[in-house]
């Protein structure tokens, strides 16, 4: 390591400084030139193309590196960090409820996942069983999250096929799924709903209602979807022997969830480790076998479907009762009520806590403020998102803050293998290998 | 060569439970420990064992673990350590970190999808000059995760192919996961070779004499 | 293009008199087919961009635009004073002189091409001998302008977007012509109005029934549509640009009154094509094969007309236009991008091919009948 960690912060930054303050006159701009001068100092027949970190289909700011002869790529090399925002290291300084603000702002577009996998991890470092309800809730909402997710996958992937009816059609759907979190949750994305110990708050009363609806909805229109591009020939030309990967070049790199499914492995830990209540559910694991992008769309397509039916069913079996462990070290004291502001405290509660026992007051005081404190530990917890497996490694050394948080970001591991499924494809593959292999930048850069 | 399981053999392979995986590994390598919580298991290994455990782990055939799902990284610095507790509120036993030599420790998780069943191994390097052989040769997958690793706690994987920061900027100074790594006070350069000084440098954690 | 409507070239000029040549003077004709030129340049595009922003939005289940003018139909308009009022960049390392020419070398053949386009009964600006063949090769310019834009931008995905447009067009001019050919062999002239003059008077051998050649070389106008689409690099072929891949192809580095020039070229490129297919394939500005207009009973139907049946006329050659343009706009919202090597394969193994076939057959059958 060249430099001391321990030094100072002003003498950490100024070397950097100087030299960008000293190279800023001279090596920023390039000077205008003669084209000319740029072809004679070429030597051999390859061009390297930077795509990325600003470019319109890398799904946020990731950076290629392509290597092409003519337009035939021999080397892609993904640059991600782009995006990094430290939210591992934030949260070590965050009490373990704060932490699920935190990372259900990683992978964006999945992030009841993520809240799951955080909730899960720290549950089974404490110890505790969450009530059936906030598991069948729990359940619903990440299968239907998967769903939205899977529909941005599809309309991105369209996207940057040239195919903007898609676009417009999944992100027109995945609003619907939208609005059914924001009446939840109250908030559109990044919910923090889901939470060690259950879920934040119970779910409306026309919840079943809507999620019926909507069910109803996305029944029917994921047969547009059939009818516009399972037949398509251009769409079947441009997936069709794209992007092919096997089963053992899978396991090498890591690969997991949809594109492990599409080589024809059965691998989905909703089944292998059930986790939530997956194992009441009757549902399938869609495979296919071609490995390519075609049986990526084939299997997402087909998830979706399986996401309704688990939904369906724990929507007739959903149980009633508490959606927050009983225990008052850990739930969240507030209790919430619909007051005239449209939201407000209980006003039974508050008369509790503030007229009738001094140790509630100092309960609800200290939990707010400090949280809870888990056993120390380590645990791994694994989830089946959208994009694979998603596990949270959390470290705790026993405080009311975690230690250590790492996060196993699918979008992260599956980038690896863009190198291999790109090559001697043409640019053009790269976008739909990319959008194949469904990378979110915030997930993958954290 | 190794065995991996053929396109729709997942979850097919006969399960094994964790002490006889734990066994399997302190048959064939005497000196490694394992440890059994939360119903996982972790292995301590040495580090000039991970390469021969790690191999073991994905070629046999009772472990046959094809993935690494994950590697990650945790510093546990030289000192003693004692982080607020609220016993009164909690009833938790008092939890203190004391250690006499700083140490990274490294994470693998492995996973096998044929049989079913993960597992953790866990190695130790000092964290003054934190050095690991790379597994890249084995899991290919480990290139990232050793780059992050390298990125975020400085841990030098000889062998790696390609050990360069992967999420912070190329010219970064320090690794932001080192428990060392000094926290907030970033000088913010502002026009006119103005500094106005950081608000607060954050505690690095709470130490307690 | 005064040399040519004057003496020395009337060889050359075909016999069917332009409405706009009112008296004997030359002056006043001239403004007048400078004023009709600019008009179809202007405006016609900017009712097929309309459409297409319309009929994009309805297929998409969207509203298209709504603010701009009634109905927003002044988008176009306002897109186009706002991309006047951006800041005109040229980068520092590309090629200045090219860069700025690069545009107009575009845009001009699609204004060129125009002139020998009638829009109906007498409602054209020069009726040329060799009309068909000048409206193909001037169009052929165009390409040109794309390489040069392409090259001189000093960017990497406009080169590739250059290149791109280059072999596609070169792949494409191909089928064009040759399907364009069967169409001058079975009309037997290369002026446009005679072909539309033949269409009125086409029989099928033996009967008295008429047709446009939109029926006799389904598969000329199948080829000519796709190929015309590929000339204009419209989605699904639209690799050139490729705004997911090549960022916007050779448009990347160009901005402001540029760039308005390059999406001008591709609208009124729109209405070139839609003009030559309404023209040589569904009967110019009649209203149904064998079907006068109404006014234009006399001289086979077709020239003879009152004003009304000029404005019908014209209307009518504007509704096939715009049905042209809805196609394009269906096949955009239906269909992804091919990629680049199945463009090219479909180009030379299926249309050349096919395009071959029906030239020979049209020849075959205009011997024998």
């Amino acid at each position: 390591m060249a430099i001391d960690p321990h030094a100072s912060p002003s003498s950490r930054t100024d070397p950097t400084l100087a030299a960008m303050k000293a190279g800023f006159d001279d090596d920023l701009f390039v000077e205008g030139a003669d084209w000319e001068t740029v072809v004679d100092a070429v030597e051999d027949e390859t061009l390297t193309v930077n795509m990325g970190p600003q470019h319109p289909s890398t799904h946020g700011v990731l950076r290629l590196v392509l290597e092409l002869d003519g337009e035939t790529v021999t080397h892609l090399r993904p640059i991600v960090g782009y995006l990094h925002t430290g939210i591992e290291k934030n949260a070590e300084f965050r009490t373990w409820v704060q932490g699920t603000t935190f990372f259900t702002r990683m992978d964006y577009l999945a992030p009841l996942f993520n809240e799951a996998a955080f909730s899960l991890g720290v549950e089974k470092l404490l110890g505790i069983e969450v009530p059936e309800r906030a598991q069948a809730v729990r359940v619903i909402l990440m299968e239907f999250n998967r769903i939205a997710s899977h529909l941005v996958w599809l309309a991105t992937g369209g996207m940057e096929l040239g195919s903007t009816t898609v676009m417009e059609f999944g992100f027109r759907e995945r609003e619907h799924i939208l609005d059914l979190f924001e009446s939840q949750s109250g908030l559109r994305m990044n919910h923090a709903y889901i939470r060690p110990g259950g879920i934040a708050q119970d779910t409306t009363d026309d919840f079943e209602a809507r999620c019926e609806a909507l069910l109803t909805l996305l029944t029917e229109r994921l047969y547009d979807y059939e009818d516009l591009l399972t037949k398509n020939p251009i769409w079947n030309h441009r997936l069709r022997d794209v992007g092919h990967i096997t089963a053992e070049r899978c396991y090498a790199l890591g690969v997991t969830g949809p594109l492990l499914r599409a080589a024809g492995v059965p691998w989905d830990l909703r089944k292998a480790e059930p986790y939530c209540g997956y194992e009441q559910y009757d549902f399938e694991v869609p495979t296919e076998t071609a490995g390519d992008c075609y049986a990526r769309f084939l299997v997402r397509l087909e998830e979706m479907r399986q996401s309704m039916r688990i939904i369906r069913q724990a929507l007739d079996t959903l149980p009633g009762g508490p959606v927050m462990v009983a225990d008052k070290r850990i739930a969240w004291p507030s209790q919430q009520s619909l007051g005239t502001d449209g939201i407000g405290n209980d006003p039974a509660y508050i008369r509790h806590i503030m007229g009738e026992s001094m140790e509630a007051l100092i309960n609800h005081f200290k939990l707010v403020t400090q949280g809870f404190t888990v056993p120390a530990g380590q645990v791994y917890s694994p989830v089946e998102s959208p994009r694979g497996e998603l596990g949270y490694a959390i470290t705790s050394a026993g405080t009311n803050k975690p230690y250590r948080v790492h996060v196993r970001e699918p979008s992260f591991v599956n980038l690896q293998a863009a190198n291999e499924m790109t090559r001697d494809h043409l640019v053009a593959d790269v976008i739909v290998v990319v959008a194949s292999l469904d990378p979110v930048m915030g997930g993958v850069d954290r | 060569m190794t065995t991996l399981p053929a396109p729709g053999r997942g979850l097919s392979g006969d399960a094994r439970s964790l002490d006889d995986l734990a066994a399997r590994l302190t048959d064939r390598f005497g000196d490694v420990t394992t440890d059994l919580a939360h119903g996982e298991l972790t292995v301590h290994v040495a580090p000039e064992q991970l390469v021969a455990v790690l191999t073991f782990c994905r070629d046999d055939e009772e472990l046959g673990c094809e993935l690494l799902a994950d590697l990650s990284g945790v510093h546990w610095p030289a000192g003693d350590h004692v982080v607020d507790r609220q016993p009164s509120t909690t009833g938790w036993p008092e939890y203190r970190i004391a250690r006499d030599e700083g140490v990274i420790e490294v994470l693998y998780i492995l996973r096998s999808v044929s049989r079913n069943h993960w597992l953790r191994i866990s190695v130790g390097t000092p964290d003054d000059e934190p050095r690991l052989p790379s597994v890249t040769g084995v899991y290919e997958t480990a290139n990232f995760h050793e780059r992050e690793v390298y990125d975020f706690f400085g841990v030098v994987f000889d062998g790696h192919p390609d050990l360069t920061r992967i999420l912070m900027p190329d010219d970064w100074l320090g690794h932001p996961h080192r428990k060392d790594y000094p926290l907030g006070g970033v000088d913010i350069p502002y026009k006119h070779e103005k500094f106005i000084p950081p608000p607060d440098e954050r505690d690095l954690r709470e130490v307690v004499d | 293009m005064i040399e040519l409507t004057s003496a020395s070239a009337t060889a050359f000029v075909a016999q069917a008199v332009s409405v706009f040549d009112v008296g004997d003077g030359f002056v006043v004709p001239l403004l007048l087919k400078l004023v009709f030129i600019l008009a179809m340049f202007f405006v016609v595009p900017i009712l097929g961009g309309y459409l297409e922003h319309k009929v994009m939005g309805r297929m998409q289940d969207r509203r298209g635009p709504v603010e701009a003018g009634p109905f927003g139909s002044l988008q176009l308009v306002a897109d186009g004073i706002k991309f006047i009022q951006k800041e005109d960049v040229i980068p520092r390392a590309a090629d200045p002189w090219v860069f700025a020419m690069a545009p107009g070398v575009a845009l001009v053949p699609v204004l060129l091409v125009l002139l020998v386009i009638p829009i109906g009964p007498g409602v054209f600006a020069l009726d040329l001998e060799l009309g068909l063949f000048y409206a193909l090769a001037i169009s052929s310019i165009s390409t040109l302008g794309i390489l040069m834009g392409g090259w001189a931008s000093a960017n990497k995905f406009s080169l590739l977007g250059g290149l791109r447009a280059a072999g596609q067009l070169i792949a494409y001019e191909l089928p064009l012509i040759l399907a364009a050919a069967a169409v001058a062999l079975q009309a037997g002239t290369l002026s446009l109005v005679g072909i539309v003059e033949a269409q009125a008077t086409f029989l099928i051998p033996g009967t008295d029934i008429n047709l446009w050649y939109l029926f006799p070389q389904l598969l000329g106008f199948g080829i000519f549509f796709l190929a015309a689409m590929a000339e204009l690099a419209r989605p699904p072929f639209d690799m050139p640009i490729a705004d997911s891949e090549l960022v916007f192809g050779y448009m990347t580095e160009y901005t402001g009154i540029k760039f308005a020039m390059f999406l001008l070229t591709e609208y009124a490129g729109m209405i070139v094509m839609g003009g030559l297919i309404a023209v040589l394939y569904l009967g110019g500005w009649q209203l149904l094969p064998g079907v006068p207009l109404p006014g234009c009973e006399g001289a086979g139907g077709i020239f003879d007309c009152g004003w009304q049946g000029q404005l019908l006329g014209v209307a009518v050659t504007l509704g096939k236009m715009m049905l042209i343009v809805f196609l394009f706009v269906w096949a955009r919202v239906t269909y992804p991008r091919l990629r680049e090597d199945q463009l090219q394969r479909m180009a030379w193994l299926v249309l050349v091919p096919l395009a071959l076939l029906n030239l020979a057959v049209i020849t075959v059958a205009k011997v024998v009948f």
